[in-house]
């Protein structure tokens, strides 16, 4: 009898194992996000926008972001896949409304809203759109600016959009596109992210069910610029953080990995966050060691788990505590800690000093010595187990008036809990 | 009671199993955002106004001991590619970052201004440099170690102070041999990616951000006569009698493909020779394919403008503002990539923007078909098979 039972367990075991083996959808996901393989989830964490240089800096920005659909026509497939996104605003804004200095509500710390004894405020609020890409094709668009994808067919100058040929001078005419959807303007001025998920393009407009695809590659390019006599051109590109699906209920809760006491995410759908992001930088005020400009890194935190639900607002976002380990070149160790409710972009030395006294930074070579640095970020665990307190990272590096861009490095994973995406979308 | 201990240990045993499997089965190729054994920098230039910081960091809490490679891949009064080697070694210790500029490399010196450990001594490299950097972990006794500590950044710098960066890619060990032939198979270390992807705006075309915001256009009249303008703001960038006006569709984008084979013999300094396919796509949906007439050797820097078919109409075919395109090894492959986009306004400012490319496989029994599963190769011929993965070697001295 004992070995009855033995060899069941074990034959059942075993098929266990071989049906593991046989779903490649299993076999060959990514355990870890990633920023340069195709994903059924992307995050775009640092859209920028201000188009009207509203705090008078002498350039203007905008953020292209670039999204392509990399399934392929093969067999009945016809490789039309669809991607329900979202814009999350964490534009601050002015406790006492619009200051006249600039005619706007927005604000970027305190000082901007002091003229009428305000403080800024930091907000979060939602917008989601529905796009359509046919098979292997690659879409992109301003952020500041509404993008009708259906209508992005172009003149052959190159320079027209048009959805007829009377739209181009004649005798140029219109090749339309085969993109669908409509994506929203962020307007003038905008801080904040763009998520997508893969959606089953059949069951628009129905319904929005993320399926178990990885189609979706992204870039996001954030370009500063000034025109007139003294113009100038500086761009900083990044590549979305993608995670790959391993299996889906359909539902609109997106389980970046297992949580087992979670309500909705005891099995993972996607990959997991990971739970230390590490960052290579220069120490803030460093000396660029070849051009000789003073150099700072700024650093984007979004939080991995999110309520997009429609409606929410900051308070319905689940803070989180991130500890900070900083090393040296003298391998020499400090440590810091912040919490970010929803969205963090700082300057590095603004994580432990305000502004004003950076000197005093742990980020800061006057206090570190040494051009770089390594620094470590571990988002705090809490018991609760809708929340795996994952945190994403892009970094921008400041060289005087030129920038660059960069994704970061992760390590290991939240074994015990996963994260959360819970959306709804626009009727 | 022994019975259900029985069961219990199958089931744990297979569980276990499972999870090994499940573990074994993980996607296993190159990365450019987790530690790995061999950090790989295919890009690294010390010529034409511009040059390269190097950052590396032991992500560890032990010493780890790197053998360093740079590939001159610059050309000869010939033209011929000299696909030279140097090599070199580091020593970080635990968790330590450590920086360089390539073009003067880092003495060891305590005394000097360069703050920090020096990692060991580092050689510059010459004034026409381009090429690659190659580091991987050894052991204390010069033999290869899997570790799986590195990282690492490239800056390039210049010409003006304009920068731009990439993550190291690495590549992560599995079990090493102790021989100087690094497999990358699978077995020693992850295999390299079969095909990568980039999406880029097309060389020639417009910058829809410069137009809109920026000097796209040129004053054709007034005090700033043939300086920058932005159309939307003709009347203040363009001033004086006859002024007034400004061109648009003077801005423009241009793109590089720096790739570098994964088979490298620095052992016997052969360069690799190979040949690369393309298939683009442009916003209109409509893929164009072709391949390398000519063979490449050991390294490359490929200008999409030089390549006909990845170039907007009327010079080109491709039409809409963004386009993806998609390389793979004709010959010589597999291969590590690194892109970069050049923005330019009307007046000439340039500003870069360096990403790495998003990794795929082909599809086995249908190699006009990426893939990232086996289920995309469902084309009704052959097995599905997705070859994520290709194998190749580095030959260290």
């Amino acid at each position: 009898m004992a070995k009855r039972v033995l060899w069941v367990a074990g034959v059942s075991v075993l098929s266990v194992v071989t049906l593991l083996l046989a779903n490649p959808k299993l076999g060959q996901a990514q355990t870890f996000p990633t920023s340069d393989r195709p994903a059924g989830y992307v995050v775009f964490p640092k859209v920028v926008v201000d188009t009207s240089d509203l705090f008078g800096q002498g350039r203007a920005i905008d953020t292209i972001v670039q999204l392509t659909n990399l399934a392929q026509s093969v067999g009945s497939d016809d490789g039309r896949r669809a991607a329900e996104c979202f814009y999350i605003d964490a534009t601050s804004r002015c406790s006492n409304g619009v200051q006249p200095g600039n005619g706007s509500s927005v604000c970027r710390t305190n000082i901007d809203c002091t003229a009428t004894g305000g403080v800024c405020l930091a907000q979060w609020s939602e917008s989601d759109f529905t796009i359509s890409l046919s098979a292997d094709q690659p879409a992109g668009w301003r952020a500041s600016v509404k993008t009708d994808l259906s209508t992005l067919g172009h003149c052959h100058d190159l320079l027209t959009f048009c959805k007829l040929d009377s739209d181009c001078v004649s005798p140029d005419t219109c090749v339309a596109a085969d993109g669908d959807g409509v994506v929203p303007g962020v307007g003038p001025y905008f801080v904040g992210e763009l998520k997508c998920v893969e959606i089953d393009n059949d069951a628009l407009p129905a319904s929005t069910v993320p399926i178990v695809a990885n189609d979706l590659k992204g870039e996001a390019t954030i370009i500063e610029v000034g025109h007139g006599a003294s113009g100038s051109v500086d761009a900083r590109s990044y590549n979305a953080i993608g995670f790959q699906a391993v299996a889906n209920d359909g539902d609109q809760n997106l389980c970046l990995g297992a949580s087992p006491g979670s309500t909705n995410c005891t099995t993972a759908e996607y990959a997991s966050c990971p739970a230390i992001l590490v960052v290579d930088h220069f120490f803030d005020g460093a000396e660029d060691p070849v051009s000789g400009d003073s150099i700072t890194t700024d650093l984007t935190l979004v939080p991995c788990s999110e309520n997009l639900t429609r409606g929410q607002g900051i308070s319905s976002q689940t803070p989180t505590t991130a500890q900070i380990l900083v090393f040296n070149e003298f391998e020499q160790r400090f440590s810091t800690a912040t919490r970010l409710n929803c969205f963090e972009e700082t300057q590095l030395s603004h994580i432990d000093q305000t502004a004003g006294n950076e000197d005093a930074s742990i980020f800061n070579i006057s206090v570190e010595g040494t051009l770089t640095g390594q620094t470590r970020i571990r988002g705090v665990l809490t018991s609760d187990p809708n929340n795996g307190n994952g945190l994403l990272a892009v970094a921008e590096e400041f060289h005087g008036s030129h920038s660059a861009a960069f994704n970061v490095d992760y390590v290991g994973t939240n074994g015990a809990k996963g994260d959360v995406v819970r959306f709804s979308v626009a009727p | 009671m022994r019975t259900i201990q029985y069961v219990r240990a199958g089931c744990l045993i297979g569980t276990l199993g499972a999870c090994m499997l499940m573990a074994g089965l993980a996607r296993a190729d190159v990365t450019t955002e987790r530690p790995g054994s061999i950090l790989i920098f295919p890009k690294v230039v010390n010529a034409g106004g511009r040059n390269t910081v190097i950052q590396i960091t032991n992500t560890g809490n032990s010493i780890d001991n790197l053998q360093c490679f740079y590939l001159d891949a610059h050309s000869d009064l010939r033209g011929n590619k000299v696909c030279r080697e140097t090599n070199f070694y580091l020593s970080l210790t635990k968790q330590q970052p450590t920086h360089w500029v390539v073009g003067s490399g880092r003495p060891v010196d305590p005394n000097d201004n360069l703050t920090g450990f020096d990692p060991g001594l580092i050689p510059p490299v010459g004034t026409d440099f381009v090429g690659a950097l190659v580091c991987a972990e050894v052991g204390e006794d010069g033999v290869p170690l899997a570790q799986n500590k590195l990282k690492g950044e490239a800056t390039l710098e210049g010409p003006n102070g304009d920068v731009s960066k990439y993550s190291g890619i690495a590549v992560q060990g599995r079990t090493v041999g102790t021989n100087s032939d690094l497999s990358l198979d699978n077995t020693e270390y992850n295999a390299c990616s079969t095909a990568a992807q980039f999406n880029f705006i097309p060389d020639g075309a417009n910058d829809p951000v410069i137009e809109a915001l920026g000097n796209g256009g040129l004053c054709s009249g007034g005090t700033n006569a043939g300086l920058g303008c932005n159309a939307n703001s003709a009347s203040a960038d363009c001033p004086g009698t006859g002024g007034g006006t400004c061109s648009t569709g003077g801005s423009s984008v241009f793109n590089t493909i720096t790739v570098l084979p994964c088979n490298l013999d620095f052992r016997d300094q052969i360069a690799t020779s190979f040949k690369l396919s393309y298939l683009v796509t442009d916003s209109d949906e409509q893929p164009f394919s072709f391949s390398d007439s000519v063979t490449r050797q050991c390294w490359a820097s490929i200008n999409l403008a030089d390549l006909p078919d990845a170039l907007p109409t009327p010079a080109g075919p491709l039409l809409g503002p963004y386009a993806t395109i998609r390389i793979t090894g004709a010959s010589g492959g597999p291969f590590f990539f690194v892109g970069e986009s050049f923005h330019v306004d009307a007046v000439g400012n340039r500003a870069a923007a360096a990403v790495n490319l998003h990794t795929e496989g082909l599809c086995h029994n249908a190699p006009d078909v990426s893939c990232q599963k086996d289920a995309d190769c469902n084309t009704g011929v052959g097995a599905a098979v997705c070859d994520l993965t290709a194998p190749a070697t580095i030959k260290l001295p």
